[in-house]
């Protein structure tokens, strides 16, 4: 062949790269990629492997209400995990005080460093109602022991979440506030604003972005965690990783867990896809 | 809220360990415009900051009309600072930066949209409201930050190199229209700046600064003429230092005066002697400047520059001869000697 196809040359220029990213792109379609889309296919497939909705059915039947705990358990989470990082990290960039800067720089990431299930156990031995937390507010005669009650309900679950995924948002905040050009918050003070004006009006509006990402990687942790609701919760409703735990080890449906799971992939695809548009808005506005 | 004199009382300063300020005393009459000139590292930034209350003083008092506001948090003390980086906030427009100080003070919507109207027909940006700060060039970056210190009526403005970002062209018309601007609405100023021509050209008086310490507050002519000593001298163009003679116009230790001062005689003229400081020297380089030449000569052991209004070949010798009114006369400890 004299003349060379013109696309083939194409094609055999990409081959290096295409070579170079080929381990990456190997391990996303094996680890990542194949399964994803076997548990989405299988959700859909019957026992004589014809397509049938009925598994998805029986997923919002019997776990129906699980979803709509697991949705409002996981925006609970969400705003108390903003509302508290954002606290932290504005006392870290605004703090006046030096010590209590530095002493809540030290503490606030230890939480990073437990991993779940310990973070889990230590609510359930917290929060019940013989727990830690009531002995002390009632040994201090802040509370009437009568009025002692559990919080081993969505409320522990929201506070065991927000307490393990404060720091790690906290961490990105305080960073990206960190970096916000010092002399914008001096400005909005010298021109009359207090420090939590600052906060809210000149130092969060340059930060949003991060925020989102943190909590969009916080959104994705809550709703793949399945030691925090097995410890924390007994009984109905509880979040869908539960469900789906029991389903699969105590009736080895696999179709109407990966049933359940399309709705998580639902959720944070949601969310991927709020945060892709942001940022693109963002690159866009950056660029003009 | 009306103008007001600034008075600096012993003040001291110390971040990190480190002394910034020493004992700074000043007064800033109400309505004048102060320049605190220095070269980088001599505290006049610190000394801005602190008047706006971003640096705490370690002793000493700041007081602005009546008051003291050493003691009060920055967004308590109604100084309008503007930032060298502008300090705009990216995530507002241009209507919006203008209008957030009204807002803090809690001025209704409508009036504040006014009155950012007006601030940007005063800086000769009508239309801009909408704009995002982003797509500003770097001058009208600086308009805006201007007229958001400016809008909320501030009792003193203070400027923190509010022209070092931009080209020379544009920094020359700013000054002008910053100097207009500022007698027109007569408010006191304060600004900080390490380019002596600037504040020559824009201040009412120069306060001279140097490692932390207030060196010379005087008119920029008088700074001109009459450095208070040699660093200051120095610092201020006088870039030829020579030892006194017997036989010189002036008696002193040294003798400073600036190049452009220094003419070059082509013939050894004797009757410069008596008003004139003469040295004789051989010339190393000429180099056209432009306007005429600009040469180093050897005059014994010391190099003096002068300027000539035609060439001269390197090796010849020449005279150079100053005005008695163009010299300075040092004394033993380097300070200016009365006249």
């Amino acid at each position: 062949m004299t003349i060379a196809d013109p696309s083939a040359r194409d094609w055999r220029g990409m081959l290096p790269g295409l070579m170079l990213i080929a381990p990456a792109l190997l391990a996303i379609a094996l680890l990542y990629v194949v399964p994803l889309a076997r548990s989405v296919v299988f959700a859909f497939v019957d026992a004589e492997g014809g397509f049938t909705t009925a598994h998805l059915r029986t997923a919002i039947e019997l776990y129906g209400r699980d979803v709509i705990f697991t949705v409002m358990v996981a925006l609970a989470s969400l705003a108390l995990i903003s509302v508290t990082s954002i606290a932290i990290a504005g006392y870290l960039t605004l703090g006046a005080t030096p010590w209590a800067v530095t002493a809540l720089r030290w503490l606030y990431r230890w939480p990073l460093f437990i991993p779940f299930i310990v973070a889990g156990q230590t609510a359930r031995s917290f929060l019940a109602r013989n727990g830690l937390m009531n002995s002390l507010l009632i040994d201090s005669g802040l509370m009437d022991p009568a009025l002692a009650q559990s919080l081993l309900d969505w409320r522990g679950l929201v506070l065991t979440f927000a307490w393990k995924q404060v720091p790690f948002v906290t961490l990105l905040l305080a960073g990206a506030m960190a970096s916000v050009d010092r002399s914008t918050i001096e400005a909005a003070r010298n021109m009359g604003a207090g420090r939590l004006r600052c906060l809210i009006e000149i130092v969060l509006p340059q930060v949003r972005g991060t925020l989102l990402v943190g909590l969009i990687l916080s959104l994705v942790t809550i709703m793949s965690v399945l030691s925090v609701p097995m410890m924390v919760i007994a009984g109905n409703p509880t979040m869908m990783t539960s469900m789906m735990a029991h389903r699969v080890t105590y009736y080895g449906d696999y179709a109407v867990a990966n049933a359940l799971g399309l709705f998580s992939y639902l959720i944070t695809a949601v969310a991927a896809y709020v945060y892709l548009r942001m940022t693109l808005t963002q690159h866009n506005e950056g660029g003009r | 809220m009306g103008v007001e004199a600034l008075e600096l009382q012993g003040l001291s300063i110390r971040l990190g360990g480190a002394q910034i300020l020493h004992d700074v005393s000043l007064s800033v009459p109400a309505g004048s415009f102060t320049c605190l000139l220095g070269p980088s590292g001599c505290g006049k930034t610190t000394l801005l900051r602190s008047i706006a209350g971003f640096a705490p003083p370690a002793s000493g008092d700041i007081r602005l009309g009546a008051r003291s506001i050493a003691g009060l948090p920055p967004e308590k003390r109604g100084t309008a600072m503007v930032f060298q980086s502008y300090a705009l906030w990216p995530h507002m427009t241009v209507a919006g930066n203008l209008t957030y100080p009204l807002k803090l003070r809690g001025i209704a919507r409508a009036e504040r949209e006014e009155r950012a109207e007006q601030m940007l027909e005063l800086l000769g940006l009508p239309g801009y409201g909408a704009r995002k700060v982003g797509s500003l060039s770097g001058g009208q970056r600086q308009r805006i930050a201007l007229g958001r210190a400016l809008i909320i009526d501030p009792p003193i403005l203070l400027l923190d190199e509010p022209l070092s970002n931009l080209d020379a062209a544009i920094r020359r018309n700013l000054r002008g229209e910053l100097r207009r601007l500022q007698q027109r609405l007569g408010i006191t100023t304060i600004m900080v700046t390490h380019d002596q021509e600037e504040a020559l050209a824009m201040a009412d008086t120069i306060v001279l600064m140097r490692a932390g310490q207030v060196v010379q507050v005087a008119s920029p002519q008088d700074l001109y003429a009459r450095p208070a000593d040699l660093d200051a001298g120095r610092f201020l163009g006088v870039d030829n230092v020579v030892a006194a003679r017997p036989d010189d116009p002036v008696a002193a230790a040294t003798l400073g005066f600036r190049s452009m001062d220094a003419r070059i005689r082509d013939t050894a003229l004797e009757e410069a002697k008596g008003n004139a400081l003469v040295r004789h020297g051989t010339v190393l380089d000429c180099a056209y400047t432009g306007g005429g030449y600009h040469l180093q000569l050897e005059s014994g052991a010391e190099v003096i520059s002068a300027v000539s209004g035609v060439p001269v070949a390197p090796g010849s010798q020449v005279c150079v001869a100053v005005p008695t009114a163009s010299l300075m006369a040092f004394g033993t400890d380097q300070r200016l000697l009365p006249n």
